[in-house]
């Protein structure tokens, strides 16, 4: 076991030294993040990236669109759960404020070592011990250097603003990484942080899932508890629940956004020069004390707010933005919009959508019917991913079968991921219930004839005479779910399935139809299934939380041991890449029917540029400003 | 020329009062079109589907969004499905929503207003301060906000709707009871012995049936409007099941693609259906309304 | 007269009590509370219950209920939590977009109006009166949106003379002065209060030409003008009045529609938008804001025909 460990470690030790050495920089001109593949040999792309523009650069102010609903709500970069939920929150910080690791490297989610705030950490002690070495190249705009004494405060405050509430740091969950496995962080000296955990943690997994979340905030400036007081000690409990409150109460302020002191000590590439709160509208200038890699003069960066898709679409094609995107209604207009001048690139995001099951659902037994893992299957047969890729997505998305999507690639991809175990195909769905006793009617609904647990019937608690028919519930927005989930209640009822849809919206679907929250268990046995999209998977895309008994967002109480045990493992053991088998297990074993991914497209300026990796991460909505420059 | 038509104009056989109205209603023209525009939708809407063949419940995922063409006149949806076979669908609902609506709202709100007028005093006060109270909600909110909730079906919106439209004619025939309950010829009734009962069924109801029956016309032209704004909204109908505003609203997300089969054939239908309620209305109201009838019978 | 409008002003506090009531159950008996909505779905239950006992709903209907209306008399309309502003200066930033959109439209209608009303009676049954009869008809059996949709095919699409887009500043003086953007959604506003007002000016002109006392007017001698201008008018104007107290909830609603399709920053996307975001304060707020508004609009047309109208005073006193 040691010896294995050892050699993880060691091989971690040389992925990172290999990595450093691929793209270490000096400073100055942009450099390519080197590791990234070039869009040409992409698979999975909507359109292409053009080269980067050689010649003459200069700098501007770059309008980029902001998409609806995503105004920034909250500036401090311990975020806090509802912040969270908009989408673009620490996309927004972290313009100002960088993570510790900076996970996102062109289309994939990798790291980009230069643009971290840290070496990776090296593990010792049976994983319990993590020392991590600080950069040396990156300082505070007033120019105070980026030290390990920012990371304990950071670690300090998340505790605080945990004690106070759950829901006050947003990648928090209970029992589990920062801050409840950390027994105590310390910095021995001004580059090195020690952090030591209560008990093994994977370590792949802790770098990706919670490092990787830690948004350096600086001590030296902001460890007080009102505007003008003196440097508190943040290592006393009582003195960081006053600072958090105070920082808190700072960012709720949005008036105060762009004039508040606080808010202009940064060690990212920009900071924040206006802010319209009821719109959303914002204005980032260059920060020349910036460390990390950038163009060689980095441009104003201006927000423009959008209230719809619509209108946004609208600006695209009078090409009054320089940044933009292509909303999912107005993909057939690629020519239109590039011959107003624009580069048009999308690839799916790193996310999973799906149907998620209700296994606690006593209606109709539907939960001793979708227990049973042919059923299952066959609704994964009735789906006609590619078919909805092209009606719906207007060919912009990729497929996927699992909680990893097919693309991005990530070091994490299982390789079931790549071919669809369950592919399009209603007389397999049929063939699968036939064998199991069901009566198949084609238009209507299916009836088990053959009850019982034995070979070929249909299963534990289902009685004979039960109909194969259950309601789902969807979100109204955005349309594709509408259309996604309409397709399949029509290939659904040729096989007999009969499936009746319910619209919603997301706001209620996960108040109500969610089982473990108290507003849901009214509704426990009122649905069947769900579809409100999916959620983002984490560098380390373990669906621990999810896919977990009892975790916090198991909507359908989704309960298999083997899936427990692969979580846990994931989580715990010592094997960095242990999530595959996680992955793998669920592809196969469908928790949920897994939907395509849509891509995100991007648009820009052909007057634009930067390097290829930076334009693909904009479909993985991290917009790098600090390394586009105009040409010509 | 003496005035020969009794004020009220009920102590006569109450027969000759709607043959004249009869009358006057088929010489009105626009009339007559708005009758046969909306007896043309319902033939087209629940008839149509025995002649017209179209499959509007599996998804074509290869034909979506296809212009009018081969086997589809009005082109195909975001779905596959035909449009021309879904103007019909969703004809069904909107006018089935838009006739049942009307229903509820006549139904309560007739009996709240004559029992409200009838009675007087503090329980006539309350009873259309509560009116007021509801009149005084902005419609369209509260009937999204409740649509959130409470799933569309078209029993739900029809409910829904009819919980807010019961208003007006509570008070139109409260007012009509009001100013009948002193007329001549109640009091004659009444010092004739007749119960509540019978002036409600035999006198008061048959004189305010008029206003009643303009304002259902107009009513069922107001909750297929509602019914479409709900739709493209959002909150219409779903699949299977669809009506004419959720049909507009998945066309709206094409507006800039030009996929115009998608918004203006629905468009057309509205506005054709709402205009014909409104001009039988009209004319009702026009036929029923005894100062005009004087008017016009002086004239010819 | 001041025992009537001391009256009617007490009615209306007890109407606004009984809407307040109201509305406040109905939301709250479809999303008691928010907090799940705002924290979204990765919180944990320990979180919602903390948040909801943090702010205010954890209690009994009628203690929250308590609590809002005393909010309200302070001028506290509630916080909403998901765009982290509160809801007055949420509305203090958008009322104004909202009440020109709605002004400007129904000032240029009334203006239209009455004469097109009198127009119309006097001459009644010509082509002239046929055409706009059927034109207004056209334009009130149209749903709104559809009106805009064809406008903006036609004029932003097509002729490409005016935008697709409301204007999307929040700035009063700029959104003024922007008649490339505002131009489609005014005229298109314009013509559906139009249309309504003018199925009832034509109504009620056509009623007081019948009246008795026109035709006293014209026995008694007096030019055809003046008889138009002196009673017809002054008559005809009263449902005028009426109208445009009476229109406040269909001001509100059409704002909601042209604001959702035009995309302008007023209050009636902020609502819809706090409908699909769960954003309950805002939409308790905006109600019963629109309610009050209702009230007062019905008050001060109710107000306005007493005076003007004697006939009405003394069917009050009887």
């Amino acid at each position: 076991m040691k010896r294995r460990l050892v050699a993880a470690a060691a091989a971690l030790c040389l992925l990172t030294l290999v990595l450093a050495a691929c793209t270490s920089s000096s400073s100055g001109a942009a450099k390519g993040k080197g590791s990234s593949t070039p869009s040409a040999a992409l698979g999975g792309a909507f359109g292409a990236i053009p080269a980067p523009a050689a010649g003459a650069q200069h700098a501007g102010v770059i309008t980029w669109a902001e998409p609806p609903n995503t105004a920034p709500t909250w500036i401090l970069p311990l975020y806090t759960s509802a912040a969270d939920s908009v989408s673009d929150t620490d996309e927004f910080s972290f313009y100002m404020w960088r993570p510790l690791y900076w996970f996102s490297n062109g289309v994939e989610p990798t790291e980009t070592p230069s643009m971290s705030l840290a070496y990776d950490p090296v593990w010792s002690d049976n994983d319990t011990v993590a020392t991590i070495r600080m950069r040396a190249n990156y300082t505070w705009s007033d120019g105070t250097p980026v030290s390990s004494a920012d990371v304990v405060f950071t670690m300090d405050e998340i505790k605080a603003a945990i004690a106070e509430s759950a829901a006050n740091w947003g990648p928090y969950s209970q029992g589990s990484g920062i801050p409840d496995e950390v027994a105590s962080v310390a910095a021995p000296n001004a580059s090195t942080v020690v952090i030591t955990m209560k008990a093994s943690v994977n370590p792949g997994w802790f770098l990706d899932d919670m490092l990787a979340f830690v948004d350096l905030m600086p001590a030296h400036a902001w460890a007080k508890a009102s505007a003008n007081g003196p440097l508190l000690n943040y290592a006393i409990a009582a003195n960081a629940k006053k600072i958090y409150n105070f920082l808190a109460a700072a960012s709720g302020s949005l008036s105060t956004y762009a004039t508040n002191p606080l808010w202009k000590v940064v060690d990212g590439p920009y900071t924040l020069t206006k802010f319209t709160a009821s719109t959303g509208a914002f204005t980032l200038t260059p920060n020349p004390s910036y460390g990390g890699p950038h163009a060689k003069t980095v441009s104003t960066f201006e927000a423009i707010p959008y209230t719809s898709d619509t209108a946004e679409f609208d600006a695209v094609r009078s090409g009054s933005v320089d940044v933009g995107y292509l909303p999912v209604d107005d993909i057939k207009q690629v020519p239109l919009v590039k011959a107003e001048g624009y580069n048009v690139f999308g690839y799916p995001g790193y996310f999973f959508n799906y149907v998620a099951y209700n296994f606690a659902d006593k209606g109709a037994d539907f939960n001793n019917i979708i227990a049973q893992l042919y059923v299952r299957q066959a609704l994964a047969h009735l789906e006609d991913e590619q078919g909805y890729i092209d009606a719906f997505m207007g060919g912009a998305g990729g497929q996927a079968y699992g909680p990893v999507p097919k693309y991005p690639a990530s070091p994490y991809t299982p390789s079931d991921a790549t071919n669809d175990p369950y592919p399009f195909s209603v007389p397999d769905a049929i063939a699968l219930l036939k064998s199991h006793g069901w009566t198949v009617n084609p238009g209507s609904a299916d009836v088990c004839t053959s009850a019982g647990t034995g070979q070929g019937e249909c299963g534990a608690g289902i009685p004979a005479g039960t109909k194969l028919a259950f309601n789902l519930v969807y979100s109204t927005s955005p349309a594709f779910i509408e259309q996604e989930c309409t397709a399949l209640a029509s290939e659904a009822a040729n096989a007999g399935i009969d499936i009746h849809l319910q619209s919603s919206n997301y706001n209620y679907i996960i108040t109500y139809y969610d089982n473990p929250t108290s507003t849901g268990v009214p509704y426990i046995n009122k649905w069947a299934a769900e579809d409100f999209g999916g959620y983002v998977d984490s560098t380390y895309p373990t669906t621990q939380g999810i896919f977990n008994t009892g975790g916090a967002e198991n909507e359908g109480s989704y309960s298999d041991p083997t899936a427990n045990s692969l979580i846990n493992s994931s989580v715990t053991s010592g094997n960095p890449v242990a999530v595959k088998a996680e992955a793998s297990f669920l592809t196969l074993n469908q928790p949920g029917l897994f939907q395509p991914d849509n891509d995100w497209v991007s648009v820009w300026k052909t007057n634009l540029s930067a390097p290829e990796a930076i334009w693909a991460a904009t479909t993985q909505y991290y917009i790098d400003a600090e390394y586009m420059y105009f040409t010509g | 020329m003496s005035n020969l038509t009794p004020e009220g104009g009920e102590i006569g056989p109450v027969r000759s009062g709607w043959r004249l109205g009869l009358r006057e209603f088929m010489h009105n023209r626009l009339a007559v079109v708005g009758l046969v525009t909306l007896v043309f939708f319902v033939a087209f809407c629940f008839l149509g589907p025995f002649f017209y063949h179209s499959d509007i419940t599996t998804a074509n995922l290869t034909g979506t969004n296809a212009g009018p063409g081969a086997g589809h006149p009005l082109g195909t949806d975001d779905e596959g499905f035909d449009v021309l076979g879904e103007l019909m669908k969703g004809g069904q609902a909107s006018l089935e929503i838009g006739f049942l609506s009307a229903i509820f709202a006549i139904a309560i709100g007739a009996a709240w207003g004559a029992v409200s007028g009838l009675a007087g005093g503090l329980l006539d006060s309350a009873m259309m301060r509560v009116v007021d109270v509801l009149l005084s909600i902005p419609f369209l909110f509260i009937v999204l906000i409740v649509s959130l909730r409470y799933g569309a079906s078209i029993l739900s919106l029809s409910l829904i709707l009819g919980m807010f439209t019961w208003l007006v004619p509570a008070r139109l025939v409260r007012g009509e009871v009001l100013s009948l309950k002193t007329r001549d010829f109640v009091l004659a009734a009444r010092s004739a012995g007749a119960t509540r009962w019978r002036l409600i069924n035999r006198h008061l109801l048959p004189n305010a049936l008029s206003v009643i029956i303009v304002n259902v016309t107009f009513n069922i032209a107001d909750a297929i409007l509602a019914v479409s704004y709900l739709g493209f909204l959002g909150f219409g109908l779903h699949y299977p099941n669809l009506d004419w505003g959720d049909m507009i609203s998945d066309g709206i997300n094409y507006l800039l693609d030009g996929y115009w089969w998608l918004i203006y054939p629905v468009g057309f239908c509205i506005v054709a259906t709402v205009m014909a309620c409104n001009f039988v209305g009209d004319a009702l109201r026009d036929a029923l309304d005894v100062r005009l009838r004087r008017r016009l019978t002086r004239r010819c | 007269m001041t025992a009537y409008l001391i009256r009617r002003c007490g009615t209306s506090v007890i109407i606004l009590i009984g809407i307040s009531i109201f509305i406040f159950g109905l939301l709250h008996l479809v999303y008691p509370s928010p907090a799940r909505a705002i924290l979204g779905p990765k919180a944990s239950q320990l979180a919602v219950t903390q948040w909801n006992q943090q702010h205010g709903f954890a209690g009994s209907v009628y203690v929250q209920y308590w609590h809002y209306v005393d909010g309200v008399l302070h001028g506290n309309f509630g916080y909403s939590f998901k765009l982290n502003q509160s809801v007055s200066s949420l509305f203090a930033e958008r009322w104004m977009l909202s009440a020109y959109l709605s002004g400007v439209s129904t000032a240029l209608a009334v203006l239209i109006a009455i004469p097109l009303g009198i127009y119309q009676a006097v001459r009644r049954n010509s082509i002239g009166d046929q055409f706009l009869t059927s034109v207004t008809f056209t334009a009130y059996a149209m749903p709104d949106y559809l009106l805009y949709m064809i406008a903006i095919q036609i004029f932003a699409l097509t002729l490409k003379v005016f935008s697709t887009q409301a204007s999307s500043s929040t700035n009063l003086v700029t959104v003024a002065g922007d008649f490339h953007d505002m131009t489609l959604p005014i005229l298109c506003m314009t013509l559906l209060i139009l249309a309504g007002y003018s199925r009832y000016m034509r109504s009620a002109a056509m009623d007081t030409l019948a009246q008795d006392y026109i035709k006293a007017a014209r026995a008694k001698g007096l030019p055809e003008r003046l008889v138009l201008f002196r009673h017809l008018m002054r008559n005809a104007c009263l449902p005028v009045i009426t109208l445009i107290g009476l229109s406040i909830p269909s001001l509100l609603s059409g704002n909601l529609i042209a604001e959702y399709v035009f995309n302008y920053n007023g209050l009636g996307l902020l609502f819809y938008d706090s409908l699909s975001n769960e954003d309950y304060p805002v939409l308790l707020a905006y109600t019963l804001v629109g309610a009050i508004l209702t009230v007062a609009g019905n008050l001060i047309a109710d107000i306005a025909l007493t005076v003007a109208d004697p006939r009405i005073r003394l069917i009050e006193q009887h």
